[in-house]
């Protein structure tokens, strides 16, 4: 029989350490890194610092050391300011990220009490309130490159991933459990009263100067009932809230409920919490790729034992074809490359030394548990880019991120199409896509002429957009060694 | 000052386990060090949080949340106060300012602080009131130039986060401020009761608190 204490450790391992899909912390620090910037480019916290020295004569006492907010040096604190933009746009665009949040989470401890110091020492409530937690909590996490969506090297799921994004949904919590036990310490039951809530309605709405939307809080206001309900409602949602840290499947429901929480003030109180537009950490972004990318997409979705198994057969083939320079033969699943390959075609790839891979080549990649045939449209000329080529379907415009060419497993030497073999031949897109095609294929030579790692950072943007793209895969049939 | 203190120290101390949890991951291939470090730094949160709505002293940004907690007033005038800044033309015309006028500072902020003007000396009250009559005649300006009073919005627009509390444009067009400049900063302390005003709104009852007068060239 198992003691309390150890249910209490199961089921706390359970909570913060159970494995999770990389993609969910990756929104949410894309979202907190958009709401971050939203906030530092929506104010001016470095030119309060050179406001006259009156105006601080009412700041609390002990706020300057604890925020290091000393009056009088604007410049300073501009570059403070630009320094804790350009480290949030680090945390958005993926460049060393866990760095760049923690600076932005320090400056932002900084900067945003700049709003209110001048006679309280709390920042709460302003927007960036929870900033200065939740970057240093993102710093302290697994988020090392590649980026979030990347499909070449997508990690396993792993408790790295979950206890980060369930520490920031707790504090997101907070707002609405704590406010709550405010009310009932301070204010009691009666906090929810009809007369209160009225009370309140009637405060904040009655100074035309003050309040942007008079009329609904005033029409509220003047009805009782509704007062009451929405007291009531009030504390009961802010009470039930954190249940969906505990119950997943809540969130459907209570997280659009406490956005509408929020309008209802927003429309009836004249309040706005920027804050709020944290809730959307909430959202089950795995659940959204699947719907939306297909869950039967392999190399979306989570990997099965089967297709671990795939990939790792598919791994064995390729190095003896590489070896060997034989020939497999295999069926192309996707479109990407018609006309010149349609689908279902078979197609014979043989494997060839790196160094004879030349731009125009249809090349076979391994992608995980599958291959991608796409062909070569860029091979690098110097360095390290020599290494590296860039592909691209046939049938799309959009270049594939750069492949190391050790990786390619062969070149399509034949197709079998209407009965008979024949070479897959030059690449014939119509005139349109081959000019769409032009721009990307055009970066990205010009990116792996810079730098190989500029070309891979783009590559690694570039798969939000491939992966909206139909791809050609194929199924290994059979092997046959030459 | 101890509360200021203790947040600081809060607020590093969760730095600092961070930095622990880091180094605890290096060369802990089979990860079984840093879970624990990893509680160790959870638990720190919640305790913290705790620690400040319990305690009813505001942590920040360990924040204790209380959002309308207390009861609403039921006067307005010295607590809340009811401080309202009118300024005044040439020809002695008074105008309310759009709250936008007043940038860097937001409005709710400055508002909270205007009581504190009655505790400087009059040289410094006459500075503080001078640069507040400035920027609204700058706002004025860009006003009758066509643009917004203010100037936050230079890099969203529209999408630019709005302020805690959201308070109406009134400075929408150049027909809304004078040609001339302002000239005299007032600042009034209104007085008013929220179900009296709702049965009849000139029970507001307005006193003068403070002026200044800008210094006119000969």
């Amino acid at each position: 029989m198992r003691t309390t204490g150890r249910r209490i450790v199961d089921a706390w391992n359970r909570f913060w350490f159970r494995p999770a899909e990389r993609i969910n912390l990756a929104g949410a620090r894309v979202l907190i890194a958009v709401h971050g910037l939203w906030m530092l480019l929506s104010r001016d916290y470095a030119a309060l610092s050179g406001v006259p020295k009156e105006f601080w004569q009412a700041a609390p006492p002990g706020v300057g050391w604890r925020y290091l907010i000393f009056p009088g040096h604007q410049t300073v604190e501009t570059l403070i300011q630009a320094a804790a933009i350009a480290a949030l746009v680090g945390v958005l665009l993926d460049v060393f990220p866990r760095a760049c949040a923690l600076i932005a989470g320090a400056a932002i401890y900084h900067l945003a009490p700049f709003e209110v110091a001048i006679w309280s020492p709390t920042a709460y409530g302003r927007g960036l309130t929870l900033e200065p937690l939740l970057l240093p909590i993102l710093a302290f996490s697994r988020l090392e490159r590649p980026a979030p969506w990347s499909w070449r090297r997508r990690p396993a799921p792993s408790w790295e991933f979950n206890w980060p994004l369930r520490l920031i949904e707790l504090l997101v919590c907070e707002i609405y459990l704590f406010s709550v036990y405010g009310k009932l310490v301070r204010s009691g039951l009666a906090w929810g009263s009809a007369e209160h809530m009225r009370q309140w309605l009637l405060y904040l709405n009655l100074d035309p100067r003050r309040a942007a939307f008079q009329a609904p809080g005033l029409w509220l206001a003047d009805h009782p009932a509704l007062c009451l309900l929405m007291g009531v409602s009030a504390m009961v949602f802010e009470l039930g809230f954190i249940v969906v840290l505990f119950r997943p499947s809540t969130r459907k429901w209570l997280v659009p409920t406490a956005l509408l929480f929020h309008a209802t003030i927003l429309v009836t109180l004249n309040i706005h919490v920027p804050e709020a537009w944290l809730l959307l950490v909430f959202i089950d972004w795995a659940w959204i790729r699947n719907r939306v990318l297909g869950a039967g997409d392999a190399a979306l979705g989570p990997e099965t034992p089967n297709e671990a198994a795939a990939g790792a057969r598919l791994q064995a083939i390729a190095d003896v074809l590489r070896r060997s320079g034989g020939e497999v033969e295999a069926t192309l699943e996707g479109r990407s490359m018609e006309p010149t390959i349609p689908a279902g075609a078979t197609i014979r790839i043989r494997g060839v030394p790196a160094a004879e891979i030349q731009v125009g080549d249809v090349v076979a990649i391994p992608m995980e548990h599958v291959l991608m045939v796409h062909r070569v449209v860029i091979r690098g000329r110097r360095g390290r880019a020599r290494g590296f080529v860039v592909t691209r379907g046939d049938g799309l415009w959009l270049v594939d991120p750069p492949a190391p060419v050790s990786e390619i497993l062969g070149v399509v030497t034949a197709m079998h199409v209407g009965g008979s073999w024949r070479s897959p031949g030059p690449a014939q897109p119509p005139l349109a896509q081959s000019s769409a095609a032009l721009v990307p294929a055009l970066v990205f030579r010009g990116a792996l002429a810079v730098s190989v790692g500029l070309a891979l950072w783009l590559g690694e943007w570039m798969k939000t957009a491939w992966l909206l793209q139909e791809y050609g895969r194929v199924g290994l049939r059979r092997r046959r060694t030459g | 000052v101890l509360t200021s203190a203790i947040a600081a120290g809060a607020f590093l101390t969760f730095l600092a386990l961070g930095a622990w949890v880091v180094d605890g991951r290096r060369g802990d291939a089979s990860g079984t060090r840093t879970p624990p470090r990893v509680s160790v730094l959870i638990l720190y949160v919640v305790a913290v949080s705790l620690t400040s709505v319990l305690s009813r002293h505001d942590l920040w940004p360990f924040s204790a949340w209380s959002l309308m907690a207390g009861t609403a007033p039921e006067a307005v005038g010295e607590n809340p106060p009811g401080d309202v800044v009118i300024v005044v033309d040439a020809r002695g015309n008074e105008f309310e300012v759009d709250y936008r006028a007043w940038e860097p500072f937001t409005v709710e902020e400055l508002d909270t602080w205007l009581p504190h003007l009655a505790d400087l000396d009059d040289a410094s009250k006459a500075r503080a009131a001078a640069d507040l009559l400035a920027r609204a005649n700058v706002a004025r300006e860009r006003v009758l130039a066509g643009k917004s009073p203010g100037y936050f919005d230079r890099w969203l627009g529209p999408l630019t986060a709005p302020h805690h509390f959201l308070h109406p444009a009134i400075w929408t067009q150049p027909d809304d401020v004078p040609r001339e400049p302002f000239v005299v900063f007032r600042v009034y302390r209104e007085f008013w009761q929220p179900e009296a005003r709702r049965r009849d709104a000139t029970t507001v009852r307005r006193t003068l608190v403070y002026e200044y007068q800008a210094a006119r060239s000969r």
